[in-house]
């Protein structure tokens, strides 16, 4: 399986880092590098404290982001998915606002929050948010009635007046609707990974001295063309493992998810 | 949690004048029916004729009915009536309710887990489960790695594990080969034989309803024109170990297909 996913990184690299090599000697060095001197100058770059703040900077922004998207996000919609009343009421203010693209609202963050990395974090979490929340409602809303049944049938009825009936809330929660929707919310972060990444993009391109989005543009304005490669290699590189971490989890956490596939 | 001092009784199940109805539609109208504590009920008729439903309003999944449910108790050799109250009522749906992100040991465990058992409790006994039930090896499985008559043999051990008076089939065998089917069919045979609880189950097979029923209930679509929707039997020869070779046997199946068929 490790063997697996190696190679086919390792060939899609190779074949991508070739045309990457023809385009390079078609535009010439100016506008696009080519992708051994861009390596070559990333080896000395990562060895300089400068480029760690900015990575680490960009890495930090992000993960945040992320846990705050995922902690909000997941529970909420969970919430949604599960109780109807909520639902009708909250749900058309998530509706109304989702198809706005979030990132026009980063002046706005900046004036009410202050440029600094809360007014970048809370953006990419906001963005991000809507993505794992609507998904999570949705697979709540699609478990198969049967199990609701199922999970019915196994509590123990102690009297017949059903007011006495104990309320097995937190056992709903942990035995059927975390693991029925957790597999949907994990690959929603794994799709929110992305956008987070290029909200973060947006984000760092100004007013900051700091991140990979900084790096990028700061030596596209100067010209240099070398470590605004190394910039975006290295969020290429970010989102590869950002991918990879979700799948870990998924692999973790929703092993029943994958016997079929065996 | 358990109620130790109830677990040596039996329920029995009586049922009056019961009456459902979805909205408009009538979907089960004056049904009387009585089975004894220790006894056994088979249901048959076409589909959608209100069997599940019934089974539901016996488990008290489902609820607004009209008549009345009670259920009588048998302690030693005493019969009376306990209207106060209710027995330990296991259901195995249609396609066995088996939760396919619990393993095949945390499946059998989640009864117990409700009902309050220590975590070795639940071990010893879901240990002797999977051993009465022949699936010793299997613990570790997820319910998709099981064949149908594993998952159908898992689903009765989760029913049969909160020690029971009264277990509810619907449609066990449903999915079941041939071959597998008479096998299973002895198989819940045993466990009653073993285990001493009253069992009402639903199904589209004549011969299988004949074979597992000391009781058998046609069931008919509730119409207009028709006053009565059901027909009874009884079977004389229930629990008979050859029974299925016996010309009586095939008699009384034939009867039955009659009463269904008119």
């Amino acid at each position: 399986m490790k063997n697996s996913v190696f190679f086919r990184y390792s060939y899609t690299i190779i074949i991508l880092g070739i045309i990457w090599h023809i385009g390079a000697i078609y535009f010439g060095e100016f506008i696009l590098p080519k992708p051994l001197n861009v390596l070559n100058y990333m080896f000395s770059f990562l060895q300089t404290k400068e480029y760690w703040i900015h990575a680490f900077s960009s890495f930090y922004r992000v993960i945040i982001a992320l846990c705050i998207a995922f902690s909000i996000g997941f529970p909420l919609g969970m919430y949604m998915g599960y109780k109807k009343k909520f639902d009708v009421c909250f749900s058309p203010f998530i509706f109304l606002t989702y198809p706005i693209p979030k990132i026009v609202f980063l002046p706005l963050f900046f004036m009410l929050l202050g440029i600094g990395d809360v007014s970048r974090i809370l953006l990419i979490s906001l963005t991000v948010l809507y993505q794992i929340l609507v998904v999570t409602r949705a697979s709540v809303l699609s478990i198969d009635k049967k199990y609701f049944d199922s999970f019915k049938s196994l509590l123990p009825i102690y009297e017949e007046n059903n007011k006495k009936r104990r309320h097995f809330r937190k056992e709903k929660l942990f035995h059927l609707l975390i693991p029925a929707s957790l597999p949907s919310a994990l690959t929603a972060l794994k799709i929110a990974s992305g956008t987070a990444i290029a909200v973060l993009f947006m984000a760092e391109s100004f007013a900051t001295q700091e991140g990979l989005g900084f790096l990028i543009m700061d030596s596209w304005g100067r010209g240099d063309t070398l470590p605004m490669f190394s910039g975006i290699l290295s969020l290429c590189f970010f989102g590869i493992i950002l991918y990879e971490f979700c799948n870990l989890l998924e692999h973790y956490f929703c092993k029943w998810t994958f016997v079929l596939t065996k | 949690m358990m109620d130790i001092q109830n677990s040596s009784c039996i329920a029995g199940i009586n049922v009056q004048n019961l009456q459902k109805h979805y909205q408009e539609n009538i979907v089960l109208n004056d049904i009387s029916f009585v089975v004894e504590a220790g006894q056994s009920l088979s249901i048959i008729g076409p589909s959608g004729c209100g069997k599940s439903t019934l089974l539901s309003l016996l488990a008290h999944i489902a609820k607004d009915y009209n008549g009345k449910i009670t259920f009588t108790t048998k302690r030693g050799n005493d019969f009376f009536q306990e209207n106060k109250r209710f027995p330990r009522v296991s259901y195995v749906l249609q396609d066995y309710g088996l939760f396919p992100w619990k393993r095949a040991d945390e499946n059998l465990a989640l009864p117990l887990l409700l009902l309050g058992l220590s975590k070795k409790e639940r071990e010893f006994k879901v240990n002797q489960m999977f051993f009465e039930l022949g699936l010793q090896g299997m613990e570790k499985r997820f319910p998709s790695e099981l064949s149908g008559g594993q998952k159908q043999r898992l689903a009765l051990g989760r029913a049969l594990i909160s020690d029971p008076e009264i277990i509810l089939l619907d449609e066990p065998l449903s999915s079941v080969d041939a071959i597998n089917r008479e096998y299973l069919q002895n198989v819940i045979l045993e466990l009653w034989k073993k285990h001493t609880f009253t069992f009402v189950l639903v199904t589209h097979s004549v011969s299988e309803a004949v074979y597992l029923g000391k009781n058998i209930l046609a069931l008919e679509k509730y119409s207009e024109d028709k006053k009565i929707q059901y027909t009874h039997f009884e079977n004389p020869y229930f629990g008979e170990n050859a029974m299925r070779e016996k010309p009586e046997f095939f008699e009384l199946c034939k009867k039955i297909q009659k009463a269904i068929v008119l």
